[in-house]
């Protein structure tokens, strides 16, 4: 049986070098799925999403006594994974020749033959739309409208202003909308 | 697959027809069991780790900065006993003494030079 998570009590155990490898797996267990969607949704693949989030949980692994409680686990966590998938976007246009005032709908090429999307017309219409959206716009939509997280922890992980985030989303699916229009 | 991540109390606005229609469906989805060994997959590939020991404090430790602050005190107190508090209590003396007439005289007569004396009693007499 799994034991129900406490975050106060697995902080402790991961500070403890003893019982630091199974409070993290606990913590695995606990974010893992939430991270997983979270990248996924940024780089679309079911592939580089898996190895985006073992590196996730590698570097916080690895820089685990850095970890002070100042942030919730999860901001700790959200911002770790953040990083790594745009660091892994940055790279991949640089593999593709993609300027960076290009949009990413490179990721989406194949979508369609996806054997790990089963959207409809709709969905993959609305996927391609994001792909259009700015980095930044990209997170702070995805974070709002698939997960509905509060402005706040969006915040707190991107380090943006809540004013700024309600407007980034604002734009976001104006720009969704418009897209929608013009791919009728 | 929607995600329930620190869910809002309040139900989202959604700000198009679209938006509401697809009501927040990705159309991603994983391999069947893919988040059953997530976890054991992950931990699995963790490198081992010398984290450091936990720092253990004393009590001497927890105490030292209460003593030190406590020292400071008593030295500011002693220091208030050896110069503020003399000076005081000769003040105090001093006053007391000054308030009792038949002292006044004798103090004044002593401070007194002989000219400054008799002018005095000869004002007196006039």
């Amino acid at each position: 049986m799994t034991p129900i998570y406490n975050e106060e009590i697995v902080i402790a155990k991961l500070h403890n070098p003893d019982t630091a490898r199974q409070a993290f797996g606990q913590v695995v267990e606990h974010y893992g799925e939430r991270l997983y969607w979270q990248i996924r949704k940024m780089v679309a693949s079911h592939e580089d999403a898996d190895d985006l989030l073992q590196n996730t949980f590698l570097k916080a692994w690895n820089s685990i006594e850095l970890f002070r409680g100042e942030a919730r686990l999860s901001t700790w966590l959200y911002r770790i994974a953040v990083n790594e998938t745009i660091t892994f976007l940055n790279r991949e246009r640089q593999r593709n020749n993609i300027s960076v005032d290009d949009d990413d709908s490179f990721l989406l090429n194949n979508l369609e033959a996806d054997e790990w999307f089963d959207g409809d017309e709709l969905q993959l219409r609305l996927q391609q739309a994001i792909a259009h959206l700015p980095e930044k716009q990209r997170l702070v939509f995805n974070m709002r409208y698939f997960d509905e997280m509060k402005y706040e922890d969006i915040s707190e992980i991107l380090g943006t202003s809540v004013g700024a985030l309600k407007a980034s989303y604002h734009h976001a699916t104006k720009k969704i909308e418009e897209y929608f229009l013009s791919h009728d | 697959m929607r995600q329930s991540i620190e869910k809002t109390t309040q139900p989202m606005k959604k700000n198009n027809d679209i938006l509401e229609q697809i009501g927040g469906q990705t159309g991603y989805k994983v391999p069947e069991g893919y988040f059953d060994n997530l976890s054991a997959r992950i931990v699995e590939q963790l490198p081992e780790r010398e984290l450091p020991q936990p720092e253990i404090v004393t009590t001497w430790q927890k105490l030292r900065p209460y003593l030190y602050m406590a020292a400071m005190f008593a030295g500011i107190w002693l220091m208030v006993q050896a110069f503020v508090a003399p000076a005081v209590e000769a003040e105090k003396e001093m006053t007391a003494a000054l308030e009792q007439e038949e002292d006044l005289e004798e103090y004044m007569l002593y401070s007194m030079d002989e000219y400054t004396i008799f002018e005095t009693l000869y004002a007196d007499t006039e």
